[in-house]
């Protein structure tokens, strides 16, 4: 599992995350993408290359979403894989993490 | 069938991921059954790992093996009795304040794998998770396309 961040806003950081968000993944990541959440009001998850996410992953994802929630920021993914979509639904958080389909798009969700 | 073995710890999860590449291509597992299986495995041994008492020596036994049409994983270990078939579906959140991360591997599992059972004799406990091989031309295999 691979993360990198950039700030592309004053505000907003784009996570690129690359590989599997299973327990192995979610171990490599769970304290860069919590401070990427707790620095920044909003957050762009690409997940166009996760391949991969167990539950462990998806609670990685929730609780970065809750923390940029508090401070009434928004954590968005970016084009997840169609398997990856059915493990959100499944799980029911597709509502809470919600999907766009590009950068533009991502933006415009945010508010400008 | 191809059989795994692993120790009471979290480190373990990266040996039963690499042993899952190898089946794949091993067994010519198509892209969906394996997407379903590394779900399933993946959330039934760390929930073993995570939630029951530390047994020495290399308690869990991954098994993994075509029967028919079916891909067919079994998970052994020795601790408490478990039935994941008895446990009631978890409340799905309504809020980001309500979302409580947990209890979301068993629901996976039982919605990813074909069949789910389960059975406790001597003192192990056995899932066993079936998957149905897609009809041809709807999958691809890993590596594949």
């Amino acid at each position: 599992m691979e993360m990198h961040f950039t700030t592309i806003l004053q505000d907003t950081a784009r996570v690129v995350l690359a590989g599997r968000l299973d327990t192995a993944g979610s171990a490599a990541i769970d304290l860069p993408f919590s401070a990427a959440a707790g620095s920044h009001r909003h957050i762009l998850v690409d997940m166009s290359a996760v391949t991969f996410v167990a539950s462990i992953g998806v609670r990685t994802l929730v609780l970065g979403a809750k923390t940029v929630q508090r401070r009434g920021g928004k954590l968005l993914l970016i084009n997840p894989r169609p398997e990856v979509e059915q493990v959100l639904q499944t799980i029911g958080v597709a509502d809470m993490l919600p999907i766009v389909h590009g950068e533009a798009e991502a933006i415009a969700a945010l508010g400008g | 069938m191809a059989r795994l073995t692993l120790r009471h710890d979290r480190a373990e999860m990266v040996r039963l991921s690499a042993w899952l590449d190898e089946q794949e291509h091993r067994m010519a597992i198509p892209a969906k059954v394996a997407f379903a299986v590394r779900q399933c495995l993946e959330e039934a041994v760390v929930n073993l790992i995570d939630h029951t008492p530390p047994a020495g020596g290399e308690a869990i036994a991954v098994e993994l093996g075509w029967q028919a049409d079916s891909l067919v994983a079994t998970v052994e270990d020795p601790g408490p009795p478990f039935d994941p078939r008895a446990v009631p579906p978890p409340i799905q959140p309504t809020s980001l304040e309500s979302a409580v991360p947990g209890g979301w591997g068993v629901h996976l599992i039982r919605t990813f794998a074909s069949d789910v059972g389960y059975e406790t004799t001597a003192g192990r406990n056995r899932l066993t998770l079936r998957f149905v091989r897609p009809a041809a031309g709807a999958d691809t295999t890993p590596g594949q396309g």
